[in-house]
């Protein structure tokens, strides 16, 4: 018998798990595959082009970063991911020179500045999208329609509406022989409208996020409490139940969701406090999707919570096995019972008000009647009575939409009464519901007197209600 | 649904070893060390020269919390010497020559089983706790009724062990026996045998073995089920609360291999001197439950095992919490329970890279801690910090380790915080 004689010492445990930081970098590239196939098949070449100039950015700053501060080289992968999903945030024809910068920006400033892997405060995709938004917002916008076999390399512009910036004319008539309301949902699903390379096909989103978190790379957690979030938010700020699938399909959010909210250096460490951490962004998502200027609300929703996490991390720690309270009682599990209770709140909500808010017919205030004229546009009667300067007085217009670009073409009035407040009607022609329903006090103040203001604010709201009728009758349906 | 959160579920490379026991060869010299538990060092009662017989005492337990200590064979006391132990530090051992005649002594037999008796039986037979601590089972067993349940520590989560598991098949009925004795020394109404799912035969075994008040509760196989704490609260629901003991929540827990020594102490009258004990890893060519000797050295089994030149790591204990051993020369002692002779493949050395806050550590902890902030506060010296995220609550499992993607030092760093958060009394 061999004896032994090169045997080593070390501390317990002497088995460890095969997983590496470079194995979970490797998983969630594999996972980002079937966004990236998508997004070169939706968009062409050009946007794979994107891609690849921002991984090449993205690991070589780091590179130049650590030869400059003389550290050893990182092949950990993890810029490799930043860079992928930075690309896949960017619109299919944005300029080359975008993810050269937020490459740059990404990994030198959010990133490496801060301490490199694991310690950076921000998600350096989520904060370089904000920045180049910022920077370059006009560019930034660059979304083009899904044309599946005409565009290799070309980096043509023929800019295509969102749908979170222009509403449903984003979207084709019918799709795979569905029209309508579940046309839209089809079309969001598979990708089949303008968005950013990575995000539009919801569907290789999906499978992207069931392989992570089969693989036990990403916390469940994330992702399912966000979505649960935001479609609450959504029915309680719409208040309509076919927006909610609309808006968690449409933009970045599942993107987000999948990949970026589950960030490990920028994610609380204990599962409730994720629990938290993604009612939060869920909330905030919503809240700038809703009533801010910006359609888009997931990344800047991501940097926002990021700022919270350390503090929720230091303050909310896990209540350990047995922990008593100084008197000797046992510390009450409260962040546990009250995650799990808010979710299933939110959960229940759903089910309970999303039959209740589609069941109920539709009731229209100051609609009073309608028709499509020759070119398919839809002419809306208005009217209603509103209290302006302290006396009850009548108003009613006929209103032009363009059903093609949802922008209100013409308003007529029919009923403005003598007392010589009169609707500013040059401030509404031509916007879209989101522009209008944005209008502050400011924008709506044409006169020195306050009833001209209360006049314009009165047609706001008769307008935004005609979009809202005119979409509900374009969707074919009346499920609210 | 009763259970702990957190955990690991490493690879059980259970099936290395076969079914059966086996006898470890009685080596020519056994070292037998004074202090094989928790508590003072036991105190010789032989002179050198002397020759003993296997059973006969040669050391008395000390006041206070010891335990007595027998020779495991028959043969000539050389002398008591400064022999290395698992700790690195060189303890008195009583050196005796074995002359191979085996002739043998056994306790007197009991008159009556009461509790008072087999109490007395079992701290007179020196048996201390097998699973790995080594406290004194008299002591614990001691409770003046303020227990109700026993809960037998069958669950043996740690990748490898499988010497309780040869108990309970091989020994079935004196297991059974054992766990009673221990009941009528505890005062408990009833007994609950805790064990994990990925041993079928065993809980097969003794779910038709049991009767009356014993009963067998299959435990989810998941690393650190055999912890004290978890286990009482897979078993029994209750929560022992922090630096309390599991008396406190009426709860004694024993090791299947304690109750099986009370069984050979009151029943067969053999006080403490071996002990099953696995032999396994890759390293060693013929892995197997042996029968050891306490003071047979450790070169003794493994060239009775047939050890590996391969062999990159030798660790006395399970792979998640045992100790590296630095030196053949150390002898199997009460608590060694298992003896692993791992290959490279099985014990890679890994070097530790940069935390990337995955959070996996703080999922996994089964005690609720947050390691990824302990180890922070560790390496900048904040140990009050490390309190506050529970360090002096560690009991070592090192699942935080185990998960780690990065490999970072959690457990060390941790169970350095607590070490250094007790003596500085932060």
């Amino acid at each position: 018998m061999a004896e032994i004689a090169n045997y080593k010492v070390a501390s317990s445990p002497h088995k460890t798990s095969e997983v590496t930081t470079r194995r979970i970098m490797l998983d969630v590239l594999i996972a980002l595959v079937p966004c990236l196939i998508c997004g070169v098949v939706f968009y062409g070449l050009y946007a794979l082009l994107l891609v690849v100039i921002s991984v090449a950015v993205c690991f070589a700053s780091e590179q130049i970063f650590n030869l400059v501060r003389k550290k050893p080289f990182t092949f950990d992968l993890s810029a490799v991911v930043t860079g992928v999903i930075l690309g896949l945030n960017l619109p299919p024809r944005a300029p080359w020179y975008l993810p050269l910068i937020g490459g740059v920006f990404a990994i030198v400033v959010v990133k490496m500045l801060f301490g490199g892997l694991g310690k950076n405060f921000a998600n350096p995709a989520a904060a370089a999208r904000v920045f180049l938004l910022l920077a370059y917002s006009s560019l930034m916008a660059r979304y083009i329609a899904v044309d599946v076999p005409g565009n290799a390399l070309s980096a043509d512009i023929i800019t295509a509406p969102t749908y979170l910036t222009d509403g449903i004319k984003a979207f084709s008539g019918s799709f795979l022989g569905v029209s309508g309301y579940w046309g839209y949902v089809l079309q969001l699903l598979f990708g089949m409208v303008g968005g950013s390379i990575g995000e539009t096909c919801k569907i290789a989103v999906l499978a992207g996020g069931v392989y992570l978190t089969a693989r036990r790379v990403i916390d469940w957690r994330i992702p399912v409490v966000y979505v649960l979030t935001s479609a609450v938010m959504v029915l309680a700020c719409y208040g309509s139940a076919s927006e909610i699938l609309l808006q968690l399909l449409s933009g970045g959010l599942l993107f987000g969701v999948v990949f970026m909210a589950t960030d490990y250096a920028t994610s609380p460490k204990w599962r409730y406090n994720r629990i938290l951490y993604a009612i939060g962004l869920g909330v905030i998502t919503v809240l700038i999707r809703r009533y801010s200027s910006y359609p888009e609300g997931v990344s800047l929703a991501i940097l926002i919570m990021n700022l919270v996490v350390p503090v929720m991390d230091k303050y909310i720690l896990p209540v350990r096995f047995g922990q008593v309270t100084e008197k000797g009682k046992p510390v009450p599990h409260i962040m546990q019972w009250g995650m799990r209770g808010a979710c299933i709140a939110m959960a229940l909500a759903l089910a309970v008000a999303v039959p209740l808010v589609a069941l109920q017919p539709v009731e229209y205030q100051y609609i009073l009647g309608s028709s499509v004229d020759a070119s398919g546009d839809y002419v809306v009667d208005i009217g209603g009575t509103f209290r302006i300067g302290d006396w009850d007085q009548e108003r009613a217009y006929t209103v032009t939409i363009d059903s093609e670009t949802m922008r209100v073409s013409d308003i007529v009035p029919v009923k403005e009464n003598s007392y010589g407040y009169v609707a500013e009607l040059s401030l509404f022609i031509g916007k879209t519901r989101h522009e209008i329903a944005i209008m502050s006090g400011g924008d709506l103040s044409t006169d020195a007197e306050t009833s001209a203001t209360v006049t314009n604010t009165a047609l706001r709201g008769m307008l935004i209600e005609c979009f809202d009728y005119v979409k509900n009758e374009m969707e074919g349906g009346n499920n609210g | 649904m009763a259970g702990f959160s957190g955990g690991v579920h490493p690879r059980g490379c259970k099936n290395l070893v076969p079914d059966g026991v086996g006898i470890c060869p009685e080596p020519e010299k056994v070292y037998v060390p004074l202090s094989q538990h928790i508590g003072a060092p036991a105190v010789p009662v032989v002179q050198a020269g002397e020759r003993v017989l296997r059973g006969q005492l040669v050391a008395k337990k000390a006041e206070g919390l010891s335990a007595n200590i027998y020779s495991p064979v028959a043969g000539t006391v050389k002398e008591i010497v400064g022999h290395i132990t698992a700790k690195g530090k060189k303890l008195p051992h009583i050196l005796i020559e074995n002359d191979h005649t085996d002739e043998s002594i056994f306790l007197p037999p009991l008159a009556e089983i009461t509790q008072e008796s087999v109490l007395s039986r079992i701290e007179e037979a020196g048996i201390v706790g097998m699973g790995g601590a080594g406290f004194p089972t008299a002591a614990k067993l001691n409770v003046n009724g303020r227990a109700d349940v026993l809960v037998v520590n069958a669950a043996e989560c740690e990748p490898y062990i499988t010497c309780d598991n040869a108990v309970m098949l091989c020994y079935t009925a004196e297991f059974l026996a054992g766990v009673r004795h221990c009941m009528t020394a505890c005062g408990a109404r009833r007994a609950v045998i805790g064990i994990e799912k990925n041993k079928p035969e065993a809980i097969a075994c003794l779910s038709s073995a049991v009767s009356g008040n014993i009963s067998v509760k299959p435990l989810r196989t998941r690393y650190p089920q055999g912890a004290e704490k978890q286990l009482i609260r897979s078993c029994t629901g209750r929560t022992v609360p922090e630096g309390k003991l599991p008396v406190d929540a009426g709860v004694v827990v024993v090791n299947v291999h304690t109750a099986f020594s009370v069984y050979r102490a009151v029943e067969e009258n053999l006080p403490c001197y071996e002990r099953i004990v696995t032999v396994s890893g890759r390293a060693a060519e013929r892995p197997q439950n042996l029968w050891v000797k306490y003071g047979t050295r450790f070169r003794g089994i493994a060239q009775y095992c047939g050890g590996r030149e391969v062999c990159a790591r030798i660790v006395s204990g399970g792979p998640m919490m045992g100790e590296a051993v630095f030196s053949l020369k150390e002898c199997a002692t009460k608590t060694v329970s298992c003896l692993l002779f791992l290959d490279e493949t099985e014990c890679e050395t890994k070097i530790s890279s940069t935390c990337i806050g995955c959070g996996k550590c703080v999922q996994a902890c089964p005690m609720g801690l947050s390691p990824v902030f302990i180890d922070a506060a560790v390496l900048r010296k904040d140990y009050a910090e490390a309190k506050r995220c529970g360090a002096s609550q560690c009991i070592g499992c090192g699942c935080c380790s185990y998960v780690c993607p990065a490999n970072r030092y959690l457990v060390q760093s941790v169970k350095l915080a607590k070490k250094i958060i007790g003596e500085r009394k932060i």
